[in-house]
């Protein structure tokens, strides 16, 4: 009975996650147009929908929408048993969490690898900064951290052919770099790269971790009970939410200077309008100011909940109902 | 009538039901500004808890369709209409984002302050948003947005948009104070029914005459629009008047019910008179619909989506108005009697 009720919530989800994901992959992966002389013809929007990117990139986000409500939500719980709230439902609500992120951390990575896969071919340019690339090679190394300064990576750590290996299937395969692509369409490697190692490393991290945390509570030891692991599950809510917000800062940043992959520029696709930086700047501190007043608003609910059970005010605002009756009562007469 | 004008019918279809089931929860915020204070406008306030609670932000769903509508079937006109009206379009979103948080905090506020700060940024939302809607409606009703980029702020701030704006708040008062004067007399809120409805009453007057003045501005003004009112879209200028004089007559003999229909019908005529009198134009004087129309297997697709929207979508907004319109809810406790 219940699972009828949450169908239409579960489709709508999925069709949502897959129409919003679908024009961001049209981006990446334009697809069901002709441009003739600048213009636009043959359009075919089912094309267009299912471009090469699509079912890669639904994928990906769908499960890294799992990914993150579930470190978040066990880490809400993780806080309240670290503040001692030792019962059996933040138990509960803890371990269902951390089951659903735990399996999409496991699937996440198989999924980024596939998604990956595509970009050799379509953004090579995107590929290359992700990896730090600066020449086209086969057996490239893994650039593990590391800047560029002056077209020299510095300071990361190289490990022969495993780049070669990771973005293109096998160790003598070519790694697309920089050098494959004009000075003016090249992304800003730094930003690209390390983003991306962000969301590699925290992904890797919390699915060990979350493997970790099973197979000891299958030894018989509850995890649950160790502070420490506790800590680790608090600090892996916010953790996740940064995974996700890297993997787009990659795809996005990596785009550049693109907004639709060698169609067109983010350059030529801006409003003519000046003042830009002013409604960003007003939209930044409106978000701001709402995003601490609603967790303040949360939070002071949490607690009168739990102190009194209690967290409605009686009226929008005004006395208590029993006074209004008879105010009404008076206005009647 | 061609694929593109059936897509702009579609489209114009959102307006009028966005005029209507917003135009009722923007003024039952307005209302919430007028209520004086805690004490005084405390049932009031409850009423309007109630009555817009349950389908609080849904209405701005027929935005959204609008929007959607409008820049997958006219992406170019849709590109001036966002390029020049950008600044009034900035301070509908902001209202809308405003509203609903303002509305959403107020209720759960921990202290009374709180809450009446909420409540305010609520209320004064709630009269913004309309306004820069009604003036973007008539900046674009004046031949203001050209198929290309317009003034930035000239474009908006023209005689028509003036009387769109004023026009849309009061046409949004009007229907909230009717719609809540129903929704009180159901509950058997006798003295807060007749209060409400006086105020229907009062602000359904005023509507009238400032629809009346408007004709002067709108004529000089508005060139296109005018022409269209007086001829094509004559009918529903009509229709209005006669609905607008019925739901007056229905609220001075307390029968809010009945008010209601009228009401609605008033608000919905004279939107679908505006857009008549506009025809062909989607931007009058610079864009027709059949210039601006995209790519045809779009359109098709868009239809499609109507479609299954259709389907899928409306039966469930029709049974969540149905819900709140029952005993049931009406008789909910949250609400002092």
């Amino acid at each position: 009975m219940l699972l009828k009720r949450l169908f239409p919530l579960l489709v709508s989800g999925l069709v949502g996650t897959f129409c919003v994901v679908a024009v961001n992959a049209w981006m990446n992966s334009p697809a069901g147009f002709r441009l003739v002389n600048g213009d636009v013809t043959d359009v075919d929007p089912l094309a267009a929908m299912f471009n090469d990117a699509t079912w890669t990139q639904v994928a990906h986000m769908f499960v890294a929408a799992y990914f993150v409500v579930g470190f978040v939500v066990a880490a809400v719980y993780a806080g309240g048993m670290l503040r001692g709230r030792r019962d059996r439902l933040h138990q509960l609500a803890f371990t269902t969490a951390f089951a659903f992120a735990t399996t999409a951390a496991l699937i996440q990575p198989l999924i980024g690898h596939v998604a990956g896969m595509r970009l050799a071919e379509h953004q090579p340019a995107k590929l290359a900064a992700m990896e730090l690339a600066t020449t086209t090679e086969d057996h490239a190394p893994l650039i593990i951290g590391g800047v560029l300064i002056d077209g020299e990576v510095r300071g990361g750590i190289e490990i022969p052919s495993v780049g070669s290996f990771l973005a293109r299937g096998w160790f003598d395969r070519d790694l697309p770099g920089l050098d494959q692509v004009p000075e003016a369409d090249r992304p800003p490697a730094n930003v690209v790269h390390n983003s991306f190692q962000v969301m590699v490393g925290i992904g890797t991290g919390l699915a060990l971790f979350s493997q970790w945390f099973w197979w000891r509570r299958r030894r018989g030891r509850d995890p649950i009970a160790s502070t420490r692991v506790l800590q680790i599950a608090l600090a892996a809510g916010p953790l996740a939410v940064v995974a996700l917000e890297a993997g787009w800062t990659t795809t996005e940043v990596g785009r550049q200077p693109w907004i639709v992959q060698d169609v067109l520029r983010v350059k030529d696709a801006v409003t003519p309008n000046g003042g830009i930086w002013i409604s960003l700047s007003v939209t930044v501190v409106v978000y701001a100011v709402l995003g601490v007043i609603a967790t303040r608003v949360i939070r002071s609910m949490s607690r009168r909940w739990r102190e009194n059970g209690e967290i409605d005010l009686p009226t929008p605002y005004g006395p208590p109902a029993h006074e209004l009756h008879e105010a009404e009562e008076v206005g009647a007469s | 009538m061609s694929l593109a004008e059936f897509c702009a019918a579609l489209m114009f279809l959102g307006v009028v039901a966005y005029a209507i089931f917003a135009g009722a929860d923007f003024g039952s915020g307005v209302w919430d500004l007028l209520a004086g204070d805690a004490r005084k406008g405390a049932t009031m306030r409850a009423q309007i808890d109630q009555s817009i609670g349950p389908v609080w932000e849904a209405n701005h769903v027929w935005l959204i369709y609008v929007l959607v509508f409008m820049w997958t079937a006219f992406p170019t006109a849709f590109a001036s209409m966002i390029t020049t009206l950008f600044v009034p379009w900035l301070f509908v979103a902001l209202g809308i984002v405003l509203r609903g948080s303002g509305f959403a905090f107020r209720k759960f506020a921990a202290t009374m302050e709180q809450a009446r700060l909420f409540g305010a940024t609520f209320a004064a939302s709630s009269v913004i948003t309309p306004f820069f809607l009604g003036m973007i409606a008539g900046a674009i009703a004046s031949g203001r947005v050209p198929d290309d980029s317009g003034g930035l702020w000239s474009s908006w701030t023209g005689p028509t948009s003036w009387v769109g704006g004023a026009l849309a708040v009061l046409t949004c008062s009007f229907l909230a104070a009717t719609f809540l004067a129903a929704d009180a007399s159901r509950a058997g809120r006798m003295v807060l029914a007749h209060e409400c409805g006086r105020r229907a009453l009062l602000s359904g007057v005023l509507t009238g005459a400032v629809a009346l003045i408007a004709i002067y501005p709108i004529e000089s003004d508005a060139n296109h629009l005018a022409d269209g009112l007086q001829s094509r879209a004559a009918p529903f200028v009509v229709l209005s008047a006669i609905a607008g004089l019925f739901a007056l007559a229905r609220l001075r003999a307390r029968r809010y019910a009945r008010a209601r229909v009228g009401a609605v019908i008033a608000v919905a005529s004279v939107v679908i008179g505006w857009g008549v009198a506009q025809y062909p134009h989607l931007l009058v004087d610079h864009v027709e619909i059949a210039d601006a129309a995209g790519a045809r297997s779009t359109l098709i697709g868009l239809i499609i989506v109507f479609a299954i929207a259709a389907v899928t979508a409306v039966p469930a907004m029709v049974w969540l108005f149905v819900l709140v319109n029952r005993t049931d809810w009406t008789n909910h406790d949250s609400v002092p009697s």
